[in-house]
């Protein structure tokens, strides 16, 4: 099988974290540049969150990974809205 | 006379196994309102194993709950089982229908589909060409019909509709304008205003916006948690000027 070119690798990654049964979030954002893999977004878990980076590790070895996701916080209050016309 | 429904909302939940409680305390829940909607994306991956933890939270809840299923409550190909655990904890699951409660003296519908997505006016997809295509649009074409029947036969003084894929662009907005096809549907939106809804609830675009409205003026809100960071958000809504608004 023809090696996949790693010009493509943030979209394969992104699919591999969507698929991965530790992480399983699509709404993360993937790129590279020359010196590492950004990973952007949120997930619901910090163990999610930690999980990203072992999925790129095992799938990009070699590479840095920056992982600016963040862990979904509700810490806030439930707030109130009228929405009567 | 006036009064007020409080709605309780949310979505994108993503309940696993690592997760602890996402709805914060069941009695500050039953003290600021009167029901609770869940818009969809109630699981990671859509199993068993994963509804049980958000049913055992529901079992907690003293208020009633009325649940949609989203994109990742299909994932595991085990739907029905999700729905049945959910059911289970006391909660009603829609997909197409409505269902009905009281609220004081007020009379309150909820009619509640998944959706799908297919763009937005000026740019959404048609049911034409490749039969993968046709099927796509065709099966958002039919979660809005099921919508906008549920909420015409519903006779209620209050009509509120809830999908997990957003019918409107305005609360889409902080997405990539690339993505909205997939995350909504116009079909949704018509639905909304043809059935006569006075307030329309979704999730699935978690960095989209909290607030804006169908053609016809109905409210719309994205209740996806990662948006509210909150653990739902509570809308009130007056009956005060509310119109029988069947189209």
């Amino acid at each position: 099988m023809t090696e996949r070119d790693e010009r493509y690798l943030p979209e394969h990654l992104h699919e591999a974290l969507l698929a991965d049964e530790r992480v399983g979030e699509q709404a993360l954002d993937v790129w590279a540049d020359e010196h590492c893999i950004h990973i952007a977004g949120s997930v619901a878990t910090a163990a999610r969150r930690e999980a990203i980076v072992a999925v790129v590790n095992e799938l990009a070895p070699g590479w840095d990974v920056c992982n600016d996701v963040a862990v979904v916080s509700v810490d806030m209050p439930p707030d109130v809205e009228d929405v009567s016309g | 006379m006036t009064s007020v429904v409080r709605i309780a909302a949310v979505g994108d939940v993503h309940v696993g196994l690592d997760t602890g409680p996402v709805l914060g305390p069941p009695e500050q829940l039953a003290e600021s309102a009167d029901l609770l909607l869940l818009v969809g994306d109630l699981t990671r991956r859509g199993t068993p194993a994963e509804a049980e933890v958000l049913a055992a939270e529901l079992r907690q809840m003293s208020l009633p709950v009325i649940a949609i299923l989203g994109n990742h409550d299909y994932e595991s190909d085990a739907a029905d089982d999700v729905r049945d655990i959910i059911t289970g904890a006391g909660a009603t699951v829609l997909d197409g229908d409505a269902a009905t409660l009281e609220v004081g003296d007020v009379s309150v519908g909820v009619a509640g589909t998944p959706g799908f997505g297919g763009g937005f006016q000026g740019a959404s997809c048609s049911e034409f060409g490749e039969p993968l295509m046709k099927a796509f649009v065709a099966h958002t074409r039919a979660m809005a019909s099921a919508l906008c029947r549920a909420l015409t036969e519903l006779d209620t003084d209050v009509r509120v509709a809830m999908t997990h894929y957003s019918p409107i662009e305005a609360t889409l907005v902080g997405e990539r304008l690339e993505i909205y096809p997939f995350l909504g549907s116009y079909l949704l939106a018509e639905a909304i205003d043809t059935g006569g809804a006075h307030l329309a609830v979704h999730g699935h675009a978690h960095r989209g916006s909290r607030a804006g409205e169908t053609v016809c003026g109905v409210p719309v809100r994205n209740v996806a948690q990662p948006l509210l960071g909150r653990p739902y958000t509570t809308l009130r809504l007056s009956t005060d000027g509310l119109t029988d608004g069947h189209a």
